[in-house]
Formats: C-alpha cells, structure tokens, sequence
C-alpha cells in the first residue's frame, strides 16, 4: 500500500539499531542538511508538513514549536511514556531504529534552539532502554549529539531518562514532574501549555517518540512530499498498531486518511481478518481510552478529523479488535480496571469515580448486578465526564478521568441487551466461568 | 451552616486601581486583580464549598469540590474557584444545575470509600466533610461495595495518629509539611486510591509543627494523642486567648470540656501567627493537670507541709518586713515573671520597686541581654520582619527558639522576596535560605560586626572571599566606596542569644554598634520566654519602671507608687551571686525556676543555699519550688486572665478558660495581700483594675486595657498605640469573613467571651477616651514624641565588662580544651514539658555535637558517650557528629534534666548526669571544656 | 548485549536480592555521575531509585536515607514519591519479576488463561513472591507488546506470545541460569551506561558537553 516506509524502513534488519546500520541507510544525513538550513527553515518545514503529534492528542507539530516562549533557557523532552492499552509503536521505534530518534530529538533541538533535550523512556522498555544508550554513546562519538555537531556551532546534550511504571507519566505535564523526580501528578491548567512553562519552570517542547522519528525524513525530503501523503490535516504516514481478535495483529505503517480501518483489519497483507472468521463486535479506534467504534463505522479512513466527527479519536493509533465472541462488560470492565489502577489519585472524580465503576463494572460480570446499575454506572461517568459526551468535559485535572467512561458507555449504550442478560442469568452469557484470577478474584 | 456569610467587606478594594469587575451569580463585583475566585466571592458574600484550598498555603486544586461555572473562550466550563484567578469580565456562576450537580458528584465520591464511623470519630460533629455534605451532599449514597482498608489508625508520630481509612487526599498535611513547616517529613505514597500519607520508612514524623496538620484536617484522618476520644465537640467550650509558652504569643483557642482542657487550636491572627502553632503550644496544656501545686506549703522542720493562705501570707510579710528592718530594700530580691500575665507584673514591679523599694528585680534569667537595650532598640513587628528587605539573624535557632516566627519567616524566605544573612555559631534551620551565612566562634560576634562596618578591612571574620563582603556590605547598607549609606532601612535585625556560653555583652556590644551605624534600621529582640515582654514592660527588669522608662525618669511612680529604689539596679547573675554571698534575705520567685534554668547551676545552688528565706510562687513543684521556704500556688495556663506582650510589643489578651485547681490564685492578688499586710492598699479588688492601672498610669500602654479589648480582642495591638497602627489593613490578605474549613473545630465550639473571627483583619476597636490624653502624665501617644522612652543612651553602661572591647575580640581558647556553645532548644526538660504525659517523653538527652574532625582527635564515635568536663565539674553526653561545626567547638544544649516520669511515683528531678549548666561560670566571657573519654585520649595540640 | 563497565558486570553477578544495605562505592559513584546529568538534582530521584535496585533488586531503607542525602530531599520524599511507580519496589522481591500483562489486548488473547497457569506453576497467587525469594508474579498492566499477547516480562525483558507449555519451560530455563544472558538480575535496567557528558567536566572528548553549560546555553 506505500511505496516507501518514513519510520519503519530499517526496523526489520538484524542490527537497525546499530550506527553502522543507521549510516549505511542514509542515516544522520537529515541532521547534517538540517544544520545547513536556518533553525527557521527547518521549523517551516515541519509546519508544513501538517506532521500531527503522534502521542495521542494529535496537534500539529509546527504550531507547538511556534508557541515555545523565548527564554535564556528552555528544553525538549521526548515523550516515549507509550503506555496506552494496546499501543506499541514507540515500544518498535525506540528498540529498532533509536538513531533515527535520535537525528530526529537533535533536529528539533536545532529547530527549537535548545540545548538541553531528554528522551523519557517507560521503564518497562529495558531493552530499548539498553539500545537507545548505546545509540546515545554512538551518537556521541560520531559528533551527532553533544558540543559543535557536525562541526556546525550547534550543541545540544542528550539525557536517556527512565520512566518507572505509571500509564500517567506519558500525560506531558505528569511526565515533567517524574522527570523533576516528584510523583506523576499532572499539573493543573492554568498554564496551559508546556511550551510557556514546563520543565523547571521553563518553556518546553513535549512530543512523542514517533512524532521525532518523521523529522530526518522530513528535512530531507521536504515539507510537501510529506503533505502529499494522506489528506487534509492528517498527512504523511502513520504507525498502527493491531491487536485483539484478529489473525495478524501487529504494527502497520500506513498512509493516512487513505486507508480505512476495514483495510487495516481485513486486508489480508495487514491485519487479515478475524480469527475463525467470526464476526466483529466492536472495535477501539485509538487506545482504551477512546470511545469504541462498531461495525458501521469499518469504512471510515484512519483519518483524524473523519474518526472525530464521528465521536471518538484516533488518539495513539492502536486499535484493538473484539469479535462476536467477546463479553463487552468484561472488556470494558478490564478497561476501567486499567483506569482504576492507573489514576495518580490527585483529583476525587477519577480516583474514587474510577474505582466505583470499576467495582459493579465487575458485579455486574460476576453476576450480581442490579437493573438500576446501568443508570448507577452512567452517573458516575456523569460525576467524571459531564454529559458523557465526545469530546468529553470534565471535572478533573487532566484527561485521564474523562477517558474513563469511554468504554463502559460505549458498552453500555451499544451492548445494553447484553448487561441485561448478564444480570437477569446471574452470570456472563460468554463464558459461564470465566477465570477470574489476579485482580478479578 | 449557611453558603452566605453577612458582613461582606468590600470597602478597601472597590476603590482600587486594579478592580477587576467580575460577574458572580449575576451580580457586579469588584475583585482584586490576580485575587483567587474562591477568595473573592468569598469577600463578596458566596461561600464556595472547599476541602484542600487552605487560605494560607498555595492552592493546588485537586479535591475538585470547589467546581463552579465560569465563562470562556469555549462557553461556561466547569473550572476550580481555588484555583482560578479573576479576570476582567469573567463571569462565574456559582449554584447553577450544572455546578451543583458537580459538587454533589464529588461529595457522593469522597463518601464512596469514607468510613462512615462518624460516631466515633474525633471530627464527628465539626467534620467539614460532615458539614459539607449536609450542605452541598447528594442526600444518601448508592455506594454498596466493600469500602478499602488499611491498617487501624497507626502511630506516624509520637503525638499523632491516622486513620488511612479517612482520608480524602486533599494533600493539605503533605503541604502543610513541606510548603509551610519547611520540613516534609510526610508525603503522599501509593497512587490513585490507594495513595497515603506516610513517612518513611526510616523516620517518624516528629516535626516540630505536626499539631496544624492535625488541625487543618478536614476528616478525622489525623488525631492528636493528646486529644483522641477526650470530647465530642458538641460538649466544648472555647476562648479565644494566646499562648504563653514563648514571646512569640500566638493566637488561639483553649477549648475544654466538662471543666478540663482538652484541646487548644491556633485562630488565624494574620499578623502574627496565620492559625499556626507549635507542638509545644499546642499539647503544652496537659501540663495543667500534672505536676501541680495545690495548696500554699510552708517548710516545717525541713519538709514542706501544706499551710492555710494567710498563714503563709503572714509569714512572708513577717519575713519582708524583718528584711526590711535589717538592712534596707536591697535585703529583698524577685526573680521571674515571664510566665505572669501583664497584670501580675504590674502589681509584681508596684509591690518590689514601690513597696519594698528594692532594685534587684529581673524577670530574665541570665538567658537573655540588657532588659534596658532591648527596650530601647527601634522595634519591628513581625508583618514588618517578613516584609523586609532584609533580615539578619543574630540568633539562636528560631526553629527551637520561636518556632512560629520560624514558620513565618521560613515562607517568606521560600517567596524570595527577602534576603537572608545569618551570622551565628552554629547551622540552624534558616541557614539553607540565607544569602550570606557567618558563623563566628564564641567570643568573635562583636570582632565580625565591628569588621563588616569598617569598610577598610577587606576580610570579616573567617569570610576572606571580596566578592561576599562587599555583597554582604551592600545587603546590610554599609557604605563602601560610592554606594551610599541607606541608614538600614528596610532591614531587620533578629537579636539574640546564640550561644548561652557566650557572655550577652557580645550581643550587647554587636547591637550597640548596628544601631548606631544603620539608624534606620528596625530590631526584633528575640527573647524568647513567654511573656518576658511583658515582664520588661512592666517593670521587672533592673532600672526600669513600668512602660520602658528608666528608674531616674520615675517621678511620676515615686508619687503613685510611694517610693522607689535608690540603688543602680542588678540583673539575675548579679543577684543570684549577692544571694550566695548571703547579702539577700528573701528571695522571692514569680514562677522562675534558677535550679532549672539558670545557666550557671553552681551559683544557683550556693544562692539557694545561703538565702534563709525563699518564697516561690509556682504552678508546679519545679526543683526551685521543692527547695523554697513558701511555695505559693498561682494559676496556669488556661486558668489565668490578662494581658500578655509579644516580642513585637503586640499585647494582646489571655482568657480563662478553667478554674484553676484547688487553691492556687492569679499573682496579681497575691502581690495586692502581701502589700495590704505591709499597709499598703494598692486598690486592686478585681484584674480590670489593674489593668485599669496600667492603662492609666503606664503611657507605652495607654488605651491598653482588657476593657479596651472587649469588644473584639482578634490581633491585639503593638504598644504604643498610634492612631495610625490601630488599624492592620495593610495586611495583605483581607478575607473579612469567617472561613469554617480553614480551622476546623473553632466553628462548632461553644463560644465563650469576644467573638471569634478567624482570618479576620479587623482592628481592635478602642474606646474613644481610652486614647485621649490623661492628664498629668507625660508623652502623648497621638504625637511622634517618644522621648520619654528608653533610648539607647539612657541604656546603661555594662558595668561587668566595661573596657573589656579588647578581651571580647580575642578570647582565649585553652589549648586542650573545646570551647563551648550551649544552645536551647524546644523540647527542653522545664516544667511545661516534663509535665504533659505525651510530651515528656520527646524531651532529649544530652548531646555533643563535634565536628568529624575533631571527633576524629578524640576517637570519638557517632552515638558514644562521653564525659564532659569543666570547673571540675563532669557530665555525660552522647556523641553526634556534625559535619557542619569548625573545629575547636563543642554544642551542648540547656537544660537537659533526665525526666521525671510523671506516672511512676519515682521522681527524678535533681538527676543532673547531663545538665551543662553545671559547666558554666556566670563571670566568665566564653567556657572552655575538655572531653574525657573512657581511653583518657586528650586533644593532641594542633 | 555487550556490557560497557566493570560497575554493569559486578551488578549483574548479584543473583539474590540482597537483605539490606546502602550504595556500594562504585553506586556511590554512578550516583554523582548520574546527578550531575540533570540541570537540577532531584530530577535524579528516579534514576537512583534503579540504580538502587539494580544493586539491591529492592530499595532498601539505608538506599533511601542515601538518596534523600544526595539529593536534599527528605526520606519520606523519597520513599513517597519511589512509591507511586510499579516498577520501584520498597520491599524485598524475588530475584524474578515476572509481570502478566492482562491488559484488552492480551485477556483477548488468553492472558488470564495463563496468569492461572502461572500461579499455580510457582505455587503463588499474582502480588506475591515464593518463599525463597525466587520469583515474585505480578499482574501487569499493558506492557507495550500487544502484537506478542499474551505477553509477560520477567526483570523488565519480554516474553510472548506465552501459553501454559511455554512458561513452564520459561521457569526451567530461569531456573537453570539457562536464561543468564537475556534476563539481568531484578532491577538492572539497562546493562549500557552512559558514557558521554557524564564525566565530560573532565574529559575532552570531541563528543562531550557539559551539561550544565547546555542546559544554560
Ligand atoms: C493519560 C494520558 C496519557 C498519555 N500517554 C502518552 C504516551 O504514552 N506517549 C505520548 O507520546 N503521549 C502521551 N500522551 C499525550 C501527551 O500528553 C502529549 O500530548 C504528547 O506527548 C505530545 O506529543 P505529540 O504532540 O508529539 O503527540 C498522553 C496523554 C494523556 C492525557
Ligand atoms: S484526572 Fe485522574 S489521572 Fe488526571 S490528574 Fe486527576 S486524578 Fe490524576
Ligand atoms: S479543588 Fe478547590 S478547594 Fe480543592
């Protein structure tokens, strides 16, 4: 379906992540051309071409850049927190190609003018961990990071930071606080944007993996031949990751807009189907914290306007897929007992109103829920997210609480008839003992 | 509980430049630019309901319950009021569906996983969660899942308990610890809903101020030891009164229950303590039921046996009178009365000075400088001290010493806005913040300051570096080169006793020669006992008569009170050593303990020794009362009545709240019988009257009457008082109503006396006459003419050191020795704390501090003890090593008596294995000791 | 992987977690260098935590004091804030960690199926560790490896797509050392250290920088 992969050419060599490999393939040729460029020109590039954050939020790269306060001293942080139910593309990145993040985080820093720059890895990603330092070594003596790169009077230092476990450093604001060394707590709005205040008070651009991973190849092939891929806003490529009940589930770059989510699930050089040929149920369109799409919404591109408008978000790019065979309340019980453990615990709606849900969410697939716990459960999303409405409001600091009715009111208004059936037989229809081990004991 | 408060006061601000015009509910408002929505609508009337904002901590935002509607770019949104800043046409609904149905939701979820123990719990009854969910709650819960469980209320401290189960993570504790107290000693751990406040796993939370994060807890998640189960609030009562257990006099509440106090909470004072208090001050209360002296008790055949009053009366009189007889008035001395409420004072100083005629007097015990000098010293107030420019701390730790004027300065500092210069021995909790930090060694104070002004010298004391003196210079406004003299304004000195070791002429000298230089320069002196102030102010201190004048300005006491003393007066070393040369007859002690307290222990003990007659006024059998002749009961805290004096001359007023026990009486009366036996009618009848008195016949303190504070007692007033300074409007917040959830506990209490009005800045109301000028009396308190004050050339000349500039620059240290610092520090073995059942157990041994060098000479170990050495007296210490001290010096701490246990009928007092007092000589400049360990190493001769 | 410092090869010879204890000398070292990475120290806090329990498999009380020490942070900062993250642990655990992903993607794919499996091969329920310190099971959130569910990852290096056959082998092989390369002893994160600007105040190699310096242009 595309010519020519931006960020997944190299990931399926034996040693893509090796600086051997990495100049061999045309590698740290974007930084040197970058450097030939003015910071301006390069930053004109990025703006036009409408490269959309790929971290979940999706706001364009070049305006971000063009907030960034002037100040004596700001920094860049990468974010690699990727911990989003079901998505695993800068998990792919970081380990395969970390040079091309690499060239990617110095472009940018040029771009930005700063001098100072972290990658924050989630600390579960050990081996792209071990990876994304010895690249950092390697970038280093080949002058691509530190004093005077490439000769030019550009210098920037490069800090791999490890991140330790917790779904909410990848929210920008919590991210900077865990990199200050405090607990995950998002900051509370306003300011509004990183860009003016962030990371020790100072301006400071956030983005995400894969969003740095798109810059070599936009310098060196330009704003516009990134802009002619995909459509409108959502141009160039972008990294899907599949999973769920389908019989390939794996990462997929493709074109935006251009491909619609029945391609990327059906096509049988993507995800191939579903696995028995069985029917589809449902399915997330960009991580858990999405609202659910269901089959009448197959034909819609992976287009992040189109995905909006028809009321969810196309968010980190990972889509899950539930066949016929799936139990929407125990996937949607899983889903908020991901929120609940997950919450940092700042604000009373998302610590207490995650656990509620959570708590009949698994009565109610236990068996012993009550006719009244449908309309129960839609107030408390309401206590979260007023209106339960997409895009959502909210009474919390950030958008974690009002991720957390997503799923269980897309199940429950798609898939009412089933909690009814689980409560009026006093056990899940699906599977009449489903093993309920860990957490759900 | 009503969502509107009566009495808005918008008047200041409407006529500000800044207005910013706000819409809330519809009506017009004016607010203060960059001023919190809460705060606003609170000054406009609506009371948005609240749990972590705190009026005096930075909001964070995050129960979420103060949601409300306000207008933006995106319509109305659901938005923080404790958070939120007003802006110019903002508009901010406060009750419509939508943020109502919000602050219902977050209530239901605070209830979720709350314990519903209400019964049984501490808060129950003045509970904001309570209360709030009356108001703003759902109605009932439709939670019916198992609610989380932690371990019962565990110890997190020595004084303080939490129940994990009841917490609604509002983070004021956390904040409180870090933000407010400086030392974060808990913290929030977990996450989500598990998250908890804890400490770590290697300390116990034993902060100095824990009692305000029980305070400020708007569940019963954290309890106070000393109050758990004691009450249900429903059955307290309260009075508004201030703390007397150091000169910092904070404001708050004593609350008691069936006739005992149970609980005391700080009120929020803007001007001096903000609702904060210290343990001390909070749990020091239990100190009143234990301990106590019930009856008068005279000593029959050595033992001291209970005696009826006039029985005790009459002898003392009989005893004052022979001593009169003998020799003349200087046969009589008093010692004491910072422990004594202003009016006891008054008639303490009339029954000395006026009856007896007698000039040795002094309420200091040797702890402090020149009674004489700190009155004379332009004073600053505390508003003043953490507004300043800068401050220089010449002190001891204020942490130990004052610790709410630590606290207060402690935010300052954090803001910035203040410069910092710390020139003391030692590190103490302030030295992180400070710019400049000197640390001379004893007897090099006044060497240092004479150096900072003498711009000739390119090195002060030990700081060689060019750059920090003239940076220091500049920040102190000592003129060097063409930067000119700013005379000091808008700094302010903190001046005190660093070193109790360190003769106070060093400070005396120090301060002489800064007020000289920086004229304009203000001075808060940090004496530290309770009402010392109002001791000095009084008349207990040499050569001074009440209302800060000197004893040859007296004519106007010589024809009130009768007579004066003739002789130059003596401060409590030189009494104490008339005493024990056997010049004194009777010694008479108003609440001072000199066998605890006095820094030269020898000298006390000889003074007891040859004094035949010793009369003690005491609340508690302290070991100087168990040696008197006559032990006189007086009240204690919570049973007295009176006005008390701050450090700032911020007077202020004390209530009763309890009946004092048995027959123990207020000092006042005391002081009124003995002189009626002396045929003297002072005419005091009932405490009004002397304060009448005072208020008539003490100028500095004219307008100054608990009649005068009737009406509304609130931040008291700094004497004397001007016109001008009655009102405090200038303090910067002006939220002029009553914030219930700011202080928990105050609302609920039954009132008894003035009106409480937390967070109130309004201004004491004083009677029209009150201020006007009384006839004959000299000064005018409307015009600036203080001259009849004590100034700094009226202070008289330290007789015992004169000339001795030259010793105090070089003293010299012995060649094996270390030279000592004695410190103070809070929880110290006095009566207050030896006394109070959960108290007692934190006061301390003895410790060495050494440096690791010189711990290293001595093969001394971190923990190991040590015996201490001088005079030929020898103590024991345990070994700390800090890696702050410079060689050659040594920390020892005051007052450090083994505890008695007060359970156990094993009394201790007089176990004095660690008391470095015994080290000391009151005639010397500075103390050398030696260390001996047990393999007898000495100091090799560097 | 190939191991860049004596410090990584010492720490990866631990193969116990260790009772208590604070920072070796080396740690000590590591620690400073690792510090003067950030234009702030605290922003360390974490970072330390690792390297902490890559000498201990846990953070143990004497490495919090010396954390809070180095840092100018108190204790309880400390041990609270190392306490909001998963991966930190305050206690003791085995010398593998092995987390369960359960998580949309892989319960789709049988993730419980295999906690079970698990629970009953080691003879503990998830949350818990064996009585030799062994191994400790864990259920995990989303480990970032849905295209392998069900997944697991023991020490942090992942395992997928498993099924009851291959975790027991899994456990054999752990067992038997078999596994030594792949999966470092509980809490080394990465057995690559930074070479470059960590040291770089001393050392001027052309690709140093000091950091200080860039983070203040
Ligand atoms: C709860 C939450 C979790 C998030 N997790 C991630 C993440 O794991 N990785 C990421 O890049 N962005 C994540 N984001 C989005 C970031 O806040 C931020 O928008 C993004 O890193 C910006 O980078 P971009 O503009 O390049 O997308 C998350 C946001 C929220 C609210
Ligand atoms: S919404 Fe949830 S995760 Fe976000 S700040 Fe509030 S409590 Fe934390
Ligand atoms: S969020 Fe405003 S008072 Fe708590």
């Amino acid at each position: 379906m595309l010519n020519e992969p931006i960020v997944t050419k190299r990931v399926e060599l034996d040693d893509s992540h090796t600086l051997q490999r990495y100049l061999a393939t045309g590698g740290y040729e974007g930084l040197k051309k970058a450097l030939s460029m003015t910071r301006e020109q390069v930053r004109e590039e990025v703006t036009k071409a409408s490269l959309l954050g790929r971290g979940g939020a999706g706001f364009p790269a070049g305006r971000k850049w063009s907030m960034l306060r002037q100040a004596p001293v700001s920094y860049l942080v990468v974010n690699g927190d990727e911990s989003e139910p079901a998505t695993f593309k800068d998990h792919l990145l970081v380990e395969r190609d970390p040079h091309q993040l690499i060239e990617g985080t110095v472009i940018a820093a040029y771009a930005l003018g700063v001098t100072q720059a972290f990658i924050f890895i989630r600390g579960e990603f050990a081996l792209g961990i071990e990876r994304l330092t010895a690249a950092c070594n390697e970038a280093y003596g080949h002058n691509a990071v530190g004093k005077n790169i490439f000769g030019s009077d550009f210098s920037v230092d490069l800090v791999i930071h490890p991140g330790a476990g917790a779904y909410i450093c990848g929210e920008e604001t919590s991210l900077i606080e865990s990199l200050e060394g405090n607990r995950g707590f998002p900051r509370i709005k306003p300011p509004f944007f990183p860009a003016v205040t962030g990371l020790y008070g100072e301006p400071t651009v956030v983005n995400n993996v894969e969003t740095m991973s798109n810059l070599p190849w936009i310098v060196l092939n330009g704003g516009d031949a990134f802009a002619a891929l995909g459509q409108g806003s959502s141009a160039g490529t972008r990294l899907f990751a599949l999973s769920g009940r389908v019989k390939n589930p794996g990462w997929y770059e493709l074109e935006m807009s251009k491909t619609t989510f029945r391609d990327l699930i059906y096509d049988k050089n993507l995800g191939g189907g579903i696995i028995g040929d069985k029917k589809i149920k449902a399915f997330i369109p960009g991580g858990v914290s999405a609202p659910w799409f269901f089959e009448e919404h197959l034909d819609l591109g992976l287009d992040q306007d189109a995905v909006a408008k028809a009321g969810s978000m196309l968010g980190s790019g990972s889509v899950v897929v539930m066949d016929e065979t799936t139990c929407p309340v125990r996937a949607s019980w899983r889903i908020t007992r991901f929120f609940h453990r997950e919450s940092c615990g700042q604000c009373t709606p998302c610590r207490e109103g995650s656990g509620w849900l959570e708590k009949i969410m698994r009565r109610i697939e236990e068996g012993s829920g009550r006719p009244e716990d449908l309309d129960l459960l839609m107030d408390v999303c309401d206590s979260i997210a007023p209106g339960v409405t997409w895009p959502p409001q909210q009474t919390t600091i950030c958008v974690l609480g009002p991720s957390i009715p997503s799923s269980i009111a897309s199940a429950i208004r798609h898939c009412r008839d089933e909690f009814l059936e689980h409560i009026t037989l006093g056990h899940c229809p699906y599977e009449k003992d489903h093993i309920l081990t860990g957490a759900a004991r | 509980m009503t969502d509107t408060i009566n009495n808005p006061s918008q008047a200041e601000n409407e006529e500000a430049d800044n207005a910013v015009n706000v819409l809330l509910d519809g009506v017009a408002i004016k607010a203060h630019e960059g001023e919190l929505l809460i705060e606003a609508a609170e000054r406009n009337g609506v009371f948005i309901p609240r749990f972590c904002y705190h009026p005096h901590m930075k909001p964070v935002g995050v129960c979420r319950m103060c949601l409300v509607e306000v207008s933006g770019p995106r319509g109305f949104t659901l938005q923080p009021a404790c958070y939120l800043k007003v802006q110019e046409n903002m508009e901010v609904m406060t009750s419509s569906h939508k943020a109502k149905r919000a602050q219902e939701g977050v209530l239901e979820l605070l209830l979720v996983n709350h314990p519903l123990d209400c019964p049984v719990c501490d808060k129950g009854g003045e509970c904001p969660l309570q209360d709030q969910t009356m108001s703003y709650g759902p109605g009932e819960s439709r939670f019916i899942e198992e609610k989380r469980h932690f371990d019962k209320p565990i110890e997190l401290g020595p004084l303080t308990y939490l129940d994990r189960e009841r917490c609604i993570q509002c983070s004021r504790c956390t904040r409180f610890a870090a933000e407010v107290a400086g030392d974060p000693q808990i913290d929030f751990a977990g996450r989500g809903d598990m998250t908890i406040v804890a400490t770590s796993p290697t300390r116990p939370f034993d902060s100095y101020f824990s009692g305000n994060t029980v305070q400020i807890c708007p569940v019963g998640a954290l309890t106070a030891k000393a109050y758990r189960f004691k009450s249900r609030p429903w059955d307290l009562e309260q009075a508004e009164t201030t703390c007397t257990l150091c000169s910092v006099g904070c404001r708050e509440v004593a609350q008691s229950s069936a006739g005992e106090l149970v609980r005391y909470l700080g009120v929020d004072n803007l001007a001096v303590n903000q609702s904060w208090l210290c343990d001390k001050g909070r749990y020091g209360f239990e100190a009143v039921t234990n301990g106590r002296v019930l009856t008068p008790l005279a000593r029959h055949e050595g033992v001291l046996e209970e005696v009826r009053w006039a029985d005790a009366l009459a002898d003392i009189a009989a005893g004052i009178r022979s001593a009169l007889a003998k020799g003349g008035n200087d046969q009589i001395a008093v010692l004491g009365g910072a422990k004594f409420v202003n009016e006891d004072n008054y008639a303490w100083a009339r029954l000395a000075k006026g009856v007896f005629g007698s000039e040795l007097v002094d309420a200091q015990s040797g702890d402090g400088f020149n009674a004489e000098l700190a009155l004379a010293l332009p004073r600053a107030t505390i508003e003043e001290t953490v507004n300043a420019k800068t401050v220089v701390l010449i002190s001891g730790d204020l942490k130990e010493e004052l610790p709410v004027l630590y606290l207060r300065l402690y935010q300052d500092l954090a803001k910035g806005m203040t410069n910092l210069v710390e020139i003391s021995p030692t590190v103490t909790s302030l030295s992180g913040s400070a710019k400049i930090k000197l640390s001379p060694r004893p007897g090099e104070l006044f060497s240092v300051i004479e150096d900072i002004f003498d711009t000739s010298k390119k090195a002060v004391g030990a700081l060689k570096d060019e750059s920090t003196i003239s940076a220091l210079r500049q920040l102190l406004d000592v003129s060097e080169g063409d930067v000119p003299n700013g005379e000091g304004e808008g700094t302010v000195f903190i001046v005190g006793r660093a070193n109790l070791a360190e003769a106070p002429i060093y400070i005396e000298e120090s301060v002489k020669l800064i007020a000289s230089k920086l004229p304009k320069a203000k001075f808060l002196p940090a004496l530290r006992r309770g009402n010392i102030f109002g001791a000095l102010d009084m008349g207990l201190a040499p050569n001074l008569l009440p209302g800060r004048i000197n004893s040859d300005k007296g004519d106007f006491f010589r024809r009130t009170w009768g007579t004066l003393p003739a002789a130059p007066g003596l401060g409590t070393p030189e009494i104490l050593a008339k005493c024990a040369e056997g010049e004194v007859s009777v010694l008479i002690l108003l609440g001072s303990d000199p066998l605890s307290d006095f820094f030269d222990q020898e000298l006390a003990e000889k003074a007891f020794e040859n004094t035949p007659f010793i009369v003690a006024l005491a609340s508690h059998l302290d070991p100087s009362a168990a040696s008197a002749d006559i032990v006189l009961p007086v009240s204690y805290m919570g049973e007295t009545a009176g006005t008390v004096t701050n450090l700032e001359g911020r007077v202020s007023v004390v209530s009763q709240k309890v009946t004092p026990p048995a027959l123990a009486r207020q000092p006042w009366a005391i002081a009124t019988d003995i002189a009626r036996l002396l045929e003297e009618d002072f005419g005091f009848r009932t405490l009004e009257q002397v304060s009448q008195e005072i208020s008539d016949t003490v100028f500095l303190y004219r307008g100054v009457s608990l009649a005068s504070f009737r009406r509304y007692a609130g931040n008291g007033a700094v004497v004397p008082v001007k016109a001008a300074e009655v009102k405090i409007g200038s303090l910067s917040k002006s939220s002029a109503i009553f914030d219930p959830i700011a202080t928990p506990g105050i609302a609920s209490a039954e009132e008894q006396g003035a009106p409480i009005k937390t967070g109130s800045a309004k201004p004491v109301e004083f009677e029209e006459d009150s201020l006007k000028e009384t006839a004959g009396l000299p000064g005018d308190n409307s015009s600036k003419d203080n001259s009849y004050f004590i100034s700094l050339a009226d202070v008289t000349p330290n007789s015992r050191h004169a000339g001795g500039l030259e010793v105090i620059a070089e003293p010299k240290a012995d060649k094996y020795g270390l030279r000592l610092i004695l410190q103070r520090d809070l929880y110290d073995a006095g009566s207050t704390l030896t006394n109070c059942p959960t108290m007692a157990p934190l006061v301390g041994e003895q410790e060495i501090s050494l440096s690791p060098s010189e711990a290293g000479n001595f093969g001394l170990q971190s923990g190991s003890s040590v015996n201490v050495t001088a005079k030929s007296q020898k103590i024991e210490a345990k070994v700390k090593i800090d890696d702050t001290l410079p060689a050659g010096v040594a920390v020892l701490k005051a007052n450090k008596n083994k505890v008695r246990d007060i359970f156990s009928a094993e009394a201790v007092a007089g176990d004095i294995s660690g008391r470095a007092e015994l080290l000391l000589d009151a005639s010397s400049l500075v103390t050398d000791i030696r260390l001996e360990t047990k393999n007898e190493k000495k100091k090799e001769l560097g | 992987m190939k191991h860049n410092s004596d410090y990584i090869d010492k720490v990866l010879e631990r193969n116990a977690p260790s009772a208590g204890g604070g920072f070796s000398e080396e740690g000590l070292k590591r620690a400073e260098a690792l510090i003067a990475l950030y234009p702030k120290k605290r922003s360390a806090l974490i970072p330390l935590c690792h390297l902490a329990q890559g000498e201990h498999g846990w953070i143990t009380e004497e490495c919090i004091e010396e954390i809070a020490g180095l840092l100018g942070v108190s204790p309880a900062e400390v041990s609270g804030t190392a306490s909001f993250y998963d991966m930190l642990h305050l206690e003791p655990v085995g010398q593998y960690v092995i987390s369960v992903c359960t998580n949309i993607a892989c319960m789709l794919a049988g993730a419980y199926e295999l906690l079970e499996a698990a629970e009953e091969k080691l003879g503990i329920a998830a949350g818990q560790t064996d009585t030799d310190m062994r191994f400790t099971l864990e259920e995990a959130e989303c480990l970032g490896a849905c295209d392998t569910a069900p997944c697991l990852q023991v020490n942090s290096r992942f395992f997928g797509p498993m099924n009851s056959a291959s975790f027991d082998k899994l456990i054999t092989d752990l067992a038997s050392g078999a596994l030594a390369g792949v999966v470092p002893p509980h809490g080394v994160l990465s057995r690559v250290e930074r070479v470059f600007a960590l040291t770089a105040k001393d050392t001027d190699d052309a690709g140093a920088i000091d950091s200080k310096e860039a983070g203040q242009k």
